[in-house]
């Protein structure tokens, strides 16, 4: 992204699919008709992204995604001065540039940055809505249609990180979770093209898998972990052989955990 | 902010990993490659959570206890009696052998067997399986509505969970080949033991087993008056 190139919403682009688990739809779009910011919240794999990327799409919006990180600064987010050939020119940040163009500003699992970073957003998510830049001294009102959006998973790294309770209560929290068996079959039958009985027995053994959360786990297998299995499977691998490697290795280490969840796909397979 | 219970759990269950990890990694190599229960009770236990939802406690069985003199003298006919420990459920535990006997000459037939052992009972807990032939009345009464239960059982084991089918077999030969001769049963009860073993040559989905259990309790209607209870069972009336 370069400071000449404007944001733009391509419209033109396929809508990106996403099936409603609830109302979470007419919540999002009432949220961001009244500029309220909004929290995802849900295990990783879930849905949060697909959602404000078809919540971009629907309501016409460019859409920023800013993926967080230890080492994620607030001049990453605002901007800083760049020093070029012919003098020392400012360049605006995503967020800056989310908020002058009016877009959705989407900063993904906002708890890997650190807490004074998240601090600037502040100030855009209370009833001032305003982004000040402290290094040129602008304040930045957002444009219409500008909106903040920020994504965590509760149960990841809980030991180490969390959102600042100031933080917390800035925002419109959507809470996201695995859909009913029917409808993620249905996800993974659309997003990978198997066939739906498949589909099913993936879900199935998933959510057998998911029972193990409080024995070990760090993470139960996501809709994204299934999707992968399948597209493995409809490409011609082994349905056991595209368990345990796109299902069943990346969550574990543990020898034990690991040999029980490849007898579940023993048990669940013909 | 995570709450300090949550850091305490996390915290006593990394350790207790490394203790175990610790623990395996210095006991002495054993010769005898079949494993034992004790070697894969933690990943029979994570198996069953996951199949069941919830933690189902794994113990081991004991052998039979020796009959006494009376019980030899007034049940001459319930022999050969057991002598190996032999797999089991309460409802709320399951218990299982701690070695298989004869040891399957593959590592990894025993941990099949083991698996389907834990799986047989694991169902059987579920569906209440004693309660249903509590209301026998006589002791084959008893062994019948049992091995229509087991059956049942095993079939719904196999509907469950499709890829137990061909274990489910491999565990009934194997079961079919420790049992005694037919010969080392009194007269009386061959019939019954030949049932046992049609079940037994069969792959665990029911069917003409269960048929086999009605024409083997047509011919003494008196004492196998456990219509009432195989209804309960079978959900179907008898004939």
């Amino acid at each position: 992204m370069t400071a000449t190139e404007p944001l733009r919403e391509d419209r033109a682009r396929a809508e990106p699919w996403y099936l409603p688990a609830g109302n979470e739809v007419e919540i999002f779009e009432q949220c961001h008709a009244r500029g309220l910011a909004v929290m995802l919240k849900g295990p990783t794999g879930c849905g949060k992204t697909r959602f404000i990327e078809h919540m971009a799409w629907r309501l016409e919006r460019p859409l920023v995604t800013i993926p967080c990180h230890d080492d994620l600064t607030a001049s990453d987010l605002i901007g800083r001065f760049l020093i070029r050939h012919d003098g020392t020119v400012w360049q605006d940040g995503p967020l800056t540039r989310a908020a002058r163009e009016g877009a959705i500003c989407y900063l993904d699992e906002v708890v890997e940055a650190r807490q004074d970073t998240v601090v600037v957003l502040h100030a855009l998510t209370d009833h001032r809505r305003i982004l000040p830049i402290d290094k040129t001294g602008e304040e930045v009102v957002p444009a219409p249609g500008f909106q903040l959006v920020v994504s965590y998973n509760p149960g990841y790294q809980r030991m180490l990180k969390d959102l600042k309770p100031s933080t917390r209560q800035r925002f419109v929290a959507l809470d996201f979770d695995f859909p009913d068996v029917e409808a993620e079959a249905g996800i993974v039958e659309h997003e990978s093209g198997i066939d739906r009985a498949t589909a099913h027995d993936l879900v199935t053994l998933a959510r057998r898998i998911r029972a193990l959360g409080d024995r070990g786990l760090a993470e139960v297998p996501s809709t994204r972990l299934l999707i992968a299995t399948a597209l493995l499977a409809v490409g011609g691998i082994d349905i056991r052989s595209a368990c345990r490697t796109a299902l069943v290795s990346p969550l574990s280490d543990d020898a034990s955990l690991v040999e029980a969840m490849r007898d579940l796909v023993d048990a669940t397979f013909v | 902010m995570a709450e300090a219970e949550e850091v305490i759990t996390d915290a006593a269950r990394h350790v207790t990993v490394f203790v175990r990890e610790l623990w395996r990694r210095h006991q002495p190599v054993s010769e005898d490659p079949t494993p034992r229960l004790a070697d894969l009770k933690r990943r029979l236990d994570l198996f069953l959570a996951a199949v069941a939802g919830a933690s189902i406690p794994i113990r081991v069985a004991q052998p039979p206890r020796r009959p006494t003199l009376l019980k030899v003298l007034l049940e001459h006919d319930r022999r050969p009696r057991a002598r190996q420990p032999l797999p089991a459920t309460d409802g709320l535990r399951i218990w299982l052998p701690s070695r298989l006997d004869p040891a399957p000459a593959d590592p990894n037939e025993a941990v099949e067997l083991y698996r389907v052992m834990a799986l047989q009972q694991l169902v059987r807990a579920r569906r209440g399986s004693g309660l249903r032939i509590s209301s026998a009345r006589t002791p084959l009464e008893r062994d019948l509505l049992w091995l229509i239960e087991i059956c049942d059982a095993d079939a719904e084991l196999v509907e469950m969970l499709p890829g137990m089918a061909v274990p489910l077999q491999r565990l009934r030969r194997h079961a079919l080949a420790t049992r005694p001769p037919p010969e080392a049963f009194p007269l009386v009860r061959r019939p019954l033991e030949a049932f046992v073993a049609g079940i037994l040559k069969q792959d665990g989905r029911g069917g003409p087993a269960l048929d086999a259990a009605d024409r083997l309790a047509q011919p003494t209607p008196r004492r196998t008056s456990g219509d009432t209870a195989r209804r309960g069972v079978r959900g179907r009336e008898p004939p």
